[in-house]
């Protein structure tokens, strides 16, 4: 089956300190399919974050389902979903890099467990820090980095076990115009015909490319609307 | 490691307790019997006790031992008597038998200047040349023994020829020494004292149980110290959750990060344990390591080194498998393993 990712009648709810009930994302619904690009914009606080890592696996729906392929990821169970997980890159709002590793280490994380030689393993590093344009930064400790260095190692890290889904928040929220100018040429060269491409974010700058994004949604209240 | 040493030492300890404790069950007779008089004990007649003795049905053989304290230049000596019908167990089969002004010396005996003759001072003073050593592995039993020819023994030790200091009786069942007691009491015309292998021995492991229950106390507060640790791994894994998380969140599964925790636990874990139970061994075992002697057995002079036997080894290393490897394992592995089976972003927020 091709690829395809689907919110169905999405909704999450968490709850509040006082015990009542918050409800973050109320019946979401999108469908995207292999060689599209998504954008989801929304306020601070929308929700956007939280629909992405629905998205990537990371969290479970309180309602409805997330279909991947046609299969219900989202009522599988851990070793399942922790197996399909890894057709999943994704680009956190925080860059949740591992403090005391160097960035190299931190780039190679993702390709660890997939069983390939440490020189291969190294190998696809490299050319994740290259595409970014940081690999002079490869020794370096991720303390000593700026946030938008930072967000760029995040990014290496995510395209690096090269995914067929990629997921970022915010990418370019740390960049000046011309970080932000070089991340957007890439995400806009990664929309392949394999791949589905999901970012979040209320960067003026994306709407300079419009090459890039197939749907636009609005999240307000919860609640997903698509743009025409 | 240090506290690895600290357990590991307490552990090889005790366990070298128990083994000595059957070692000297194994070379001890079954019944030794004393001649006692107002003034203490006194030297009976060696053939009368032994002919005597085999009287008794029961008895397996008999045979007489002659020994006592004398004076060395390196401090008090057991002086034995070796040779025809003289026994003090298997220790000595491989030794060649002192002929009279020759000695074989217990391996924590020291001769003076000249290495060669030993001299000893009893009833009178005698100079013994020196034929052989006893091996190391019999020092528990034989350490400040010197052994010497029958006739020496008992003029050094004022014993008249043809008497000696005790008689020993061996029976052809553990059990049956108690039943034969009173008939042996009985076939003696003189009052005599008698221990069997399991009072000797019943002193001896009492003596035992309370130094390795003093053994035990001492471990206590490296006990507390590893239930410490216990709780700053288990701490440490819970605050690492985030990572955790994040692991997951980048495509590692459960097996993932529990064989990631497994070899951080075992290449921190064995080291430790391997470099302390080293040292914990050199301490105890190392030739010439004469602490525990001095401190758990009373050992003051030439104190003899412990040792330990393989099926005792492996027990240590169970107990410290027990004790200290599994609870760190379990500490390292489990809140990994719980952290593993959540949502990857709920890992991350926390």
């Amino acid at each position: 089956m091709s690829l395809s990712l689907v919110c169905q009648e999405v909704s999450l709810s968490r709850r509040r300190a006082d015990a009542s009930e918050r409800a973050i994302l109320k019946d979401v619904n999108l469908t995207l399919t292999a060689g599209q690009g998504a954008m989801i914009s929304g306020k601070t606080g929308a929700g956007k974050s939280t629909l992405l890592h629905l998205l990537a696996g990371l969290l479970r729906p309180s309602q409805g389902q997330i279909i991947a392929n046609g299969q219900p990821v989202s009522r599988w169970n851990t070793v399942h979903r922790d197996l399909w997980r890894r057709q999943v890159g994704i680009v956190f709002q925080k860059p949740h890099l591992i403090n005391g590793f160097t960035v190299l280490e931190n780039v190679i994380l993702p390709v660890i467990p997939r069983g390939a030689s440490i020189t291969q393993l190294r190998k696809l590093a490299w050319e994740a820090l290259d595409t970014l344009g940081i690999s002079h930064l490869a020794k370096q400790n991720v303390l000593s980095l700026s946030g938008g260095e930072q967000q760029r190692v995040s990014i290496a890290r995510a395209i690096v076990s090269r995914p067929n889904i990629l997921i970022a928040d915010e990418p370019t929220a740390h960049q000046d115009d011309e970080g932000a100018a070089l991340i957007i040429e890439k995400f806009v060269g990664w929309k392949l015909p394999q791949t589905i491409l999901i970012v979040a974010a209320h960067d003026p700058r994306w709407a300079l490319h419009g090459a890039f994004a197939d749907k636009h949604f609005l999240l307000e209240n919860g609640r997903l609307e698509e743009m025409q | 490691m240090a506290l690895i040493t600290i357990l590991g030492t307490a552990l090889l300890l005790s366990e070298a307790l128990s083994t000595t404790a059957g070692l000297l069950l194994k070379e001890s007779p079954s019944v030794v019997v004393r001649r006692v008089s107002p003034l203490g004990w006194s030297a009976l007649p060696a053939e009368e006790s032994i002919r005597l003795a085999r009287s008794v049905p029961g008895v397996l053989h008999a045979g007489i031992r002659i020994w006592g304290t004398a004076n060395s230049p390196g401090g008090p000596v057991t002086v034995f008597g070796l040779g025809g019908s003289h026994r003090i167990g298997g220790l000595t089969k491989n030794v060649p038998l002192p002929k009279r002004g020759e000695a074989v010396l217990g391996a924590g005996i020291t001769t003076g200047e000249n290495p060669d003759f030993l001299k000893l001072t009893g009833h009178n003073t005698r100079i013994f040349n020196v034929i052989d050593t006893l091996t190391a592995k019999t020092s528990m039993v034989a350490h400040d023994m010197v052994l010497v020819h029958p006739d020496d023994a008992g003029q050094l030790l004022g014993i008249d020829e043809g008497y000696a200091s005790d008689l020993i009786v061996d029976v052809f069942h553990e059990t049956e020494a108690e039943a034969i007691l009173p008939d042996l009491a009985r076939v003696f015309p003189w009052p005599v004292r008698m221990t069997t292998r399991t009072e000797a021995a019943g002193i001896y492991i009492s003596a035992s149980a309370r130094r390795s229950g003093i053994v035990y106390i001492t471990i206590i507060p490296g006990i507390l110290a590893f239930a410490l640790i216990v709780v700053g791994v288990v701490k440490g894994q819970i605050g690492q959750s985030c990572n955790v998380g994040l692991f997951k969140a980048l495509g590692w599964t459960t097996t993932n990060i529990f064989q990631m925790q497994l070899l951080k636990a075992l290449v921190i874990g064995i080291p430790a344990v391997t470099a302390g139970m080293v040292v914990s061994y050199g301490l105890v075992f190392r030739p010439g390591s004469s602490w525990p002697g001095v401190l758990f057995f009373g050992w003051k002079d030439n104190p003899p080194p412990l040792f330990l036997n393989a099926s005792g080894a492996f027990l240590v290393l169970i107990e410290m498998a027990v004790l200290i490897f599994l609870p760190y394992l379990a500490a390292a592995l489990w809140p990994a393993l719980r952290a593993a089976v959540s949502d990857p972003q709920d890992l991350i927020d926390s």
